[in-house]
């Protein structure tokens, strides 16, 4: 176990070590540097750098030499001291940047794991169980629906909705009077209060897409020999459905945690955006928008780690779940 | 005559199609006489394993039982299994308890991601009020007795550490864990090899004479039916044509049907140098199943304007076996 978890590890690694570099070498790859952009943000205020400012500048923020110089430069400082660089935007280190957001990224994101498995597991159940019924049409409908919907426009929706009929937008995670109290019930309660929009905005999409899957995997499994042959030796029909084909079911579902964490992380940018939330996603934007490259490499990095990560967690949660992988490895 | 265990009148089974309902089986009666072998023997798609699901209700979407009783003589009081409601207590103590079922892929049939223990410990505690502990001894037990090596260590394996074989071994002590009085075995060794064919059917022979089970035996292999029945069914198409005792099928085939299917099986010497007999054609489409008698455009013995019009009527012979053929007709009641 410890031995497979080090070569995990070991392959962790070195996959995320190549994402950096492409990762960086993609980053750099727009003309000019957030120096560029800083020249032309002087000029828009009728202040000109001199070649001298420029080269300082450049020297100072580290863009000097070729992009193999910058990339080693990041890279080392990054496995070396932890230091994830400077924010030129923010004027800060890019892991103050990140970490400022970080909870409310993470919370968002979990939170709206939690409800999309809650509320997907039990329709995509139904569905597939009580197959050409009214209910898995409505769900089927409502799934396509929701897929095809894309998310921004249901944020957009949602603020319509809730100007007609509040006459507030919803932004953000906390009211203002709250957001910079500290923890107690209040602040609980406000931040429920403004969590479940972008919970419904992001999860749609989620919950539909999972819906369809366990749809498929269920009715897929319900049709094999081991059901009729366990309902042969009179395992009662509810117990027969948990036990059976619902654990070999589940198995997908465990493998998409890989994939649904970082998109849960950015959240959706554009949905962040809309509803003004404190997640990585607007963040991201605009370190791109602005050449902040430091941060915008440090988001993608932290997104990759999480994706590694989820696999990791997803294939060791298969092996926990079925013995054909667990067994499979230890032979 | 033994016992009546399990008496099957008139079933029929169909499944919806989008061109229409197909008769999969189409009026079968059928008895399971207690502690005898029944063989149901017959080609592809005629009806077997329908017939067989369709006793323990286990017929699935698009299929419908449509028509029959299924009556159970095991009980005190005996009842038709179709009749019965789907949470009827004795269907669940049929199902597993007084009947076992065993089926064509046994690796299949066996949920691969708990153990075969962990799967036969379930169906003992479903039918026995033994506890966590000594369903597990007769778990090892059951293994040991259907001949699986090293019980002890095989009751965690799973079943894809396991062959063919063992999966069937293992899927046979699930059936017997309720020492059942009748056993479904739906082609279980179809998809093994023929060793461990010969294995199986060997263990089934002895536990039968042990237990005192009736076995129900569906195969298409009249190899296996001259070395397990005492009585056979030949089905063609939905239907029961020929039902008699296995000897007298074997020395004196009545219908056209079972006496093709016997000519067509190789038999060592005679058979070198010259092509096997075959049953001419295919089993029809049930959809569009033939007017009259459903084998006519096969049979050697047709008679034209007569077998291709009339449905053929079921003649009863002397010592109580049946054949649905136009060909006994006048001498229905003669010594056969």
């Amino acid at each position: 176990m410890f031995q497979y978890l080090g070569r995990r590890a070991i392959y962790m690694a070195a996959t995320l070590l190549a994402i950096s570099l492409v990762v960086f070498v993609i980053i750099s790859l727009p003309p000019g540097d957030f120096v560029t952009a800083l020249e032309a943000r002087y000029a828009v205020q009728g202040q000109r750098l001199t070649p001298e400012d420029v080269a300082e500048l450049r020297s100072r923020y580290g863009l000097d030499g070729n992009l193999l110089q910058q990339y080693l430069h990041w890279i080392t400082q990054i496995v070396l001291h932890g230091d994830l660089g400077m924010s030129f935007e923010h004027q800060k280190p890019v892991s103050e940047v990140i970490s400022s957001r970080l909870g409310a990224t993470l919370g968002v994101s979990i939170a709206t794991l939690l409800v999309t498995w809650a509320i997907a597991f039990p329709i995509g159940a139904y569905s597939a169980v009580k197959q050409h019924s009214i209910g898995d049409y409505a769900a089927t409908t409502i799934g396509f629906l929701g897929l095809a919907t894309p998310n921004f426009l249901i944020a957009l929706i949602f603020i319509y909705f809730s100007v007609n009929w509040f006459g507030s937008v919803p932004s953000g995670l906390c009211s203002p009077e709250w957001c910079d109290a500290s923890w107690n019930l209040g602040k609980v309660l406000d931040l429920l209060g403004h969590l479940w929009i972008p919970m419904i905005v992001i999860g749609t999409a989620g919950v539909a897409g999972l819906v369809r899957i366990i749809r498929n995997n269920l009715l897929d499994e319900l049709r094999r020999p081991y059901v009729t042959a366990a309902r042969a030796r009179g395992v009662p029909e509810g117990r027969l459905l948990r036990r059976y084909p619902l654990r070999v079911a589940l198995n997908p579902f465990v493998s998409t945690i890989g994939w649904v964490l970082p998109i849960l992380l950015v959240g959706d940018i554009v949905v962040g955006q809309i509803l003004g939330l404190p997640t990585l996603g607007p963040i991201l934007l605009g370190a791109l928008k602005g050449q902040d490259m430091y941060l915008a490499g440090s988001i993608i990095m932290v997104l990759s780690l999480v994706t590694v990560i989820g696999t990791l967690i997803s294939d060791l949660l298969l092996g926990w779940l079925d013995p054909r992988i667990r067994l499979g490895y230890l032979r | 005559m033994a016992q009546p265990l399990l008496e099957i009148s008139g079933l029929r089974t169909g499944f919806e199609t989008h061109d229409g309902t197909v008769p999969a089986v189409d009026g079968v009666d059928l008895t399971v006489h207690a502690g005898k072998t029944l063989c149901v023997v017959g080609e592809s798609g005629c009806g077997k394993s329908v017939t067989a699901r369709s006793i323990l209700r286990l017929v699935e979407e698009p299929g419908r039982i449509e028509a029959g009783t299924v009556t159970w003589h095991g009980d005190d009081e005996p009842f038709d299994v179709l009749s019965l409601d789907h949470d009827d207590e004795r269907l669940q103590k049929l199902r597993g308890g007084d009947i076992g079922m065993i089926f064509q892929e046994p690796a299949a049939s066996l949920l691969p991601l708990r153990s075969i223990g962990a799967q036969l410990i379930e169906t003992i505690r479903n039918h026995t009020d033994l506890d966590k502990k000594a369903a597990r001894e007769r778990a090892i037990d059951l293994l040991q007795l259907v001949g699986i090596p090293k019980p002890h260590e095989r009751v965690d394996a799973y079943p894809f550490q396991l062959s063919g074989g063992m999966c069937q071994r293992a899927m046979i002590a699930i059936a017997l864990c309720a020492d059942p009085s009748l056993l479904i075995a739906d082609e279980p060794t179809t998809a093994l090899d023929v060793t461990t064919q010969a294995r199986i059917l060997d263990l089934m022979r002895n536990l039968q004479e042990r237990h005192h089970m009736a076995v129900m035996f569906i195969t298409h292999d009249l190899g296996v039916v001259a070395e397990l029945a005492d009585e056979v069914a030949v089905m063609y198409l939905g239907r029961v044509v020929e039902r008699a005792g296995v000897e007298e099928l074997f020395a004196d085939p009545k219908h056209p049907y079972t006496r093709a299917l016997l000519e067509s099986v190789p038999v060592l010497g005679r058979d070198r140098g010259r092509d096997l007999p075959t049953v001419p054609g295919t089993v029809p489409n049930p959809l569009h199943r033939p007017k009259g008698c459903s084998f006519h455009p096969r049979c050697r013995d047709a008679i034209a304007g007569r077998c291709d019009i009339d449905e053929p009527p079921e003649v009863v012979f002397d010592d109580g076996r049946t054949a649905e053929c136009v060909l006994y007709d006048d001498r229905e009641g003669a010594q056969a």
